[in-house]
């Protein structure tokens, strides 16, 4: 996969080993040539193809919401189905030309249109109040065009219409777990697994996220209770393991989509912990309730395997210390020292020991996005220390000193301690 | 392994202009399948009136639509009736009242064992401690508030843009709606009145 930015690296390099004398002109040339031959495939066509198929579905969906009564309904339904004709026409000739972009955009606006067509067929038949219903259909009919026409744009359609529908259904069910979700996640899912799109493997994990989000449904419609955001920071816990096992070990592109959604995730939720347990009126525990337990119970396992089963050890293991830590933090407020300072105290330094080990493993992996997240919540938790002081500014400083201290302790021994990871197996600690 | 239940390798199986004509078919033979379901009940269904309460205009996305309230959208559920959940789908058996307007006679969780001229409709319950609609149209929320708010699909009516507004201003009292409900409960508005005269007739197609 080649993107903008790394083409615009190897230029640069290029230029600076041919002036080494490393390359020659003629070398650099071929290389210039090979990453051109990879790249011809560059979908400008494609792109602006599917934007116009965009606006041409946005036409078809203006015209119905219209209702002009100067056509008969039957002329526009029947108009309806003729450009999802044509549309799926246009698609199998541009396919047949070897523009899968092209056959993708096709398909797109084909299913678009359908979209359209059941929104005419519930202005017909005045059916506004079921659109969770409507979005099913959507999906339904996206995921068939998905997985017939191999189009990424209708599978990107199907996600969104799927957690449309569940959402729908959730709200409408006053925010009990929507089961049914999977009935069509799972297929779209399979799908998914098949192909090389990001958005794709970004709308799969953010749609599993969707659910996952509404699961405790109904103690988020009623009343906001912590204990959500323990469950929150274990589902990032997951995803992060999730995404960091797919990179580690060569899993499913899908599931790499995991980390960085994973990694918001975590650093949102630890930071909001740091900032309430610093204040006297939201330092209290959350509820445990059953779903915090199932996150955990996925979280802890998955951290673990995560350390055991990595290749690279250096990466893994600080990494599965982070996301260990991170999962202390609400086990800190479901314990009675809360409010004191010890708890304090204990949340911050699991918060900082955290980003850290975040940072060590995204510098050891070479994974900027951990490295990232990791400097980000270091950052917005000193940020919030500041702000919302722990105790008296004396105890703050003092704080500020002691972590900072053990920090410049692990940077002077790095050296020593990257070497011992890299050793030889089992002499690692 | 992993390539052969890869979905695309699955859908690689057969040829391109096979898998085109059959996503068309399939969307095509989905949407005039709906149009056919809704046209069955149109024309199959048995007919009963009801009285109206129009509420609000404008759907951003579908041009005007009127949105009724109707005597029963709001059910009573009775003692003994068991506890309803918001969401899940209920069956109200429909009896009549002097002026031969529709009324809501019980309501069910399964489909309700009845003689051969009761109409049964079926519904979503919308929300479990609503306050009654009196004969006069007013909200009632005395009494203990067992009382479910039901949708069955039949509260919005589509109208040219810029006619929404007229018949929401007109009086509730002299708007009527004749609704079709096909043998299994669904239910579709099929004629709208005013003072007895119809004012939009729907074709089943």
């Amino acid at each position: 996969m080649l993107t903008g930015s790394y083409r615009k690296r190897l230029e640069a390099d290029l230029i600076r080993w041919v002036h080494e004398g490393w390359l020659t002109a003629d070398g650099a040339g071929a290389i210039r040539r090979d990453v051109a031959r990879e790249h011809a495939g560059f979908r400008l066509p494609a792109l602006l193809g599917l934007f116009g198929g965009l606006l041409i579905a946005s036409s078809v969906a203006a015209f119905v919401a219209a209702n002009w009564e100067a056509i008969p309904r039957l002329v526009k339904l029947a108009m309806i189905l003729a450009a999802i004709a044509v549309a799926f026409l246009v698609a199998y000739r541009l396919q047949k030309a070897g523009s899968e972009g092209g056959a993708d955009a096709a398909t797109t606006c084909g299913v678009l249109i359908f979209g359209a067509g059941l929104a005419l067929v519930g202005q017909m038949y005045h059916l506004p109040e079921d659109w969770p219903g409507g979005a099913m259909l959507l999906a339904i009919g996206s995921l068939a065009a998905a997985f017939l026409m191999r189009s990424n744009g209708a599978l990107a359609i199907a996600f969104v219409a799927l957690c449309a529908w569940s959402g729908g259904r959730w709200d409408e069910a006053a925010g009990r777990t929507h089961y049914g979700f999977f009935a069509l996640y799972l297929p779209a899912l399979w799908i998914a697994l098949s192909r090389g799109n990001r958005l794709v493997h970004h709308l799969a994990v953010l749609a599993a996220a969707f659910w996952l989000g509404t699961a405790p449904g109904v103690l988020l419609q009623h009343s906001f209770d912590y204990g959500l955001l323990a469950y929150g920071l274990a589902i990032a816990v997951c995803f992060v393991a999730l995404g960091a096992l797919a990179l580690a070990r060569g899993g499913p592109a899908v599931l790499t989509a995991c980390l960085p959604w994973g990694l918001i995730g975590l650093v949102v939720a630890l930071n909001v912990e740091l900032a309430r347990i610093l204040d006297a009126h939201e330092a209290r525990a959350g509820h445990a309730f059953l779903f915090v337990f199932y996150a955990y119970a996925a979280a802890v396992p998955l951290s673990v395997l995560l350390g055991a089963v990595a290749r690279e050890r250096r990466f893994a293991w600080p990494l599965t210390a982070g996301l260990l830590l991170a999962l202390l933090v609400p086990v800190v407020f479901w314990s009675d020292r809360v409010a004191g300072m010890p708890g304090r105290i204990a949340v911050a330094s699991l918060i900082l020991l955290s980003a850290t080990a975040l940072v060590v493993a995204g510098a050891a992996g070479g994974i900027r996005r951990i490295l990232t997240a990791g400097s980000v919540l270091f950052g917005v938790a000193i940020l919030i220390l500041l702000w919302q002081t722990i105790g008296t500014l004396l105890d703050q400083s003092l704080f500020f000193l002691a972590a900072g201290a053990a920090l410049l302790a692990t940077a002077w021994g790095a050296r020593r301690l990257f070497a011992r990871l890299n050793g030889p197996a089992g002499e690692a600690s | 392994m992993m390539r052969s239940v890869s979905a695309d390798a699955v859908a690689a199986k057969v040829p391109p202009l096979w898998r085109a004509v059959a996503s068309a078919l399939l969307l095509i033979a989905g949407l005039l399948a709906l149009v056919q379901q809704r046209a069955g009940i149109l024309s199959h269904g048995t007919e009963i009136r009801l009285r109206t309460v129009p509420v609000d205009p404008r759907d951003l996305f579908r041009g005007d639509y009127v949105v009724f309230g109707y005597p029963i959208s709001v059910v009573d559920t009775g003692a003994g009736a068991g506890a309803f959940k918001t969401g899940e789908t209920v069956y109200v058996t429909l009896g009549r009242d002097a002026e031969g307007f529709a009324r809501a006679a019980s309501v069910s969780r399964d489909w309700p064992a009845v003689g051969g001229g009761a109409v049964v409709i079926a519904g979503r319950v919308v929300s479990t401690s609503a306050c009654a609609l009196d004969d006069a149209g007013r909200f009632d929320c005395s009494g203990d508030r067992r009382r479910l708010r039901i949708a069955y699909g039949i509260e919005s009516y589509f109208v040219p843009q810029g006619e929404g507004r007229a018949i929401e201003t007109t009086d509730k009292a002299r708007i009527e709606v004749v609704v079709a409900v096909s043998s299994s409960g669904e239910a579709a508005i099929k004629r709208l009145l005013i003072d007895g005269k119809p004012l939009y007739a729907e074709p089943p197609y």
